[in-house]
């Protein structure tokens, strides 16, 4: 009986050492073209994960008709008022290769397949393309987001300081930024993302992923996009995050 | 100096290397699991 007591403080001290370490779970490109599929994919992540998480909204309607457009809109409310926190992931996701970019701009749409939409603007630009996304987010009138994410997480070195002039967070592929006063506050975290990783490689990102949630150190974000349950698969999906929930506590932005 | 620099390096790499290996397998099954119970909320 004695033993038994022992074995659970330990069990308990373990899981509070466990809980002291952070991340964040991030549904990504959330929009009106995949939101019947990826609201599924939402909820059943959100289950795995024992609480809402947080979801990146791609704001353009595209060409979706008007009812469709209705349901997003209806959808995202549904989100907001179960606890689900919102990040703003760009106007449109896709890049207008119309725009004028520095040549660090044009490498960076090489390699993300044109889907980096903030890279290599100037001060103008960025600040154009931010106004849009945010009139287009409210087009869809469902209170403010917490966050800005840019797409591929390549922004400009205008970016950031706009961004957070509007919104409470921003984050690149090394860190989430808070502006405190006239201060802004860098978290350190690496984003574990798989949609632009090649299929072979896949097995080995999801390890790398799972060895980074278990070494201490950093609030990473564990990122999941509707190509995933494609590639990876439903069931690899949620045992990673039912793992990473055994030896991390989830939080989201606003908890930061 | 250097060689012994050198060969320590590799050593260390090669352990790296074998225990992410194992991890991997290790992960891949967890991952894999059908039953995989999520306990965090228990402990709660």
């Amino acid at each position: 009986m004695e033993q038994n007591k022992d074995i659970a403080d330990i069990q308990a001290a373990e899981a509070v050492f466990h809980k002291k370490k952070k991340f964040i779970l991030c549904y990504h490109s959330f929009s009106v073209m995949n939101f019947k599929k990826a609201r599924v994919q939402i909820r059943k992540i959100a289950e795995a994960a024992g609480s809402p998480i947080s979801i990146a909204v791609v704001p353009a309607f595209g060409a979706a008709p008007e009812s469709e457009a209705e349901e997003f809109r209806e959808e995202l409310e549904k989100f907001v008022q179960e606890g689900y926190e919102i990040m703003l992931h760009g106007a449109r996701h896709r890049a207008d290769l119309s725009l004028k970019r520095s040549l660090q701009g044009k490498l960076a749409l090489l390699i993300s397949n044109n889907e980096a939409e903030f890279a290599g603007l100037n001060e103008r630009l960025t600040q154009a393309l931010l106004k849009r996304s945010l009139a287009l987010w409210k087009a869809h009138g469902t209170g403010k987001p917490s966050g800005f994410i840019p797409p591929i997480w390549f922004g400009n070195k205008f970016l950031k300081q706009q961004a957070l002039e509007i919104f409470d967070y921003y984050e690149d592929y090394h860190g989430i930024y808070k502006k405190i006063g006239d201060k802004i506050k860098k978290t350190y975290s690496k984003t574990l993302s798989f949609s632009i990783i090649p299929n072979a490689l896949l097995g080995l990102a999801q390890t790398y992923a799972c060895l980074r949630m278990l070494l201490p150190g950093g609030t990473h974000r564990l990122v999941f996009h509707e190509k995933d349950f494609r590639t990876i698969g439903e069931k690899r999906i949620l045992n990673m995050v039912r793992y990473t929930s055994t030896m991390r506590e989830k939080i989201m932005y606003k908890d930061l | 100096m250097s060689d012994w620099l050198f060969k320590s390096w590799i050593k260390v790499s090669v352990v790296t290397v074998i225990l992410f290996f194992f991890y991997h397998l290790f992960i891949s099954l967890k991952l894999e699991q059908e039953d995989f119970k999520n306990n965090s909320n228990d402990q709660e």
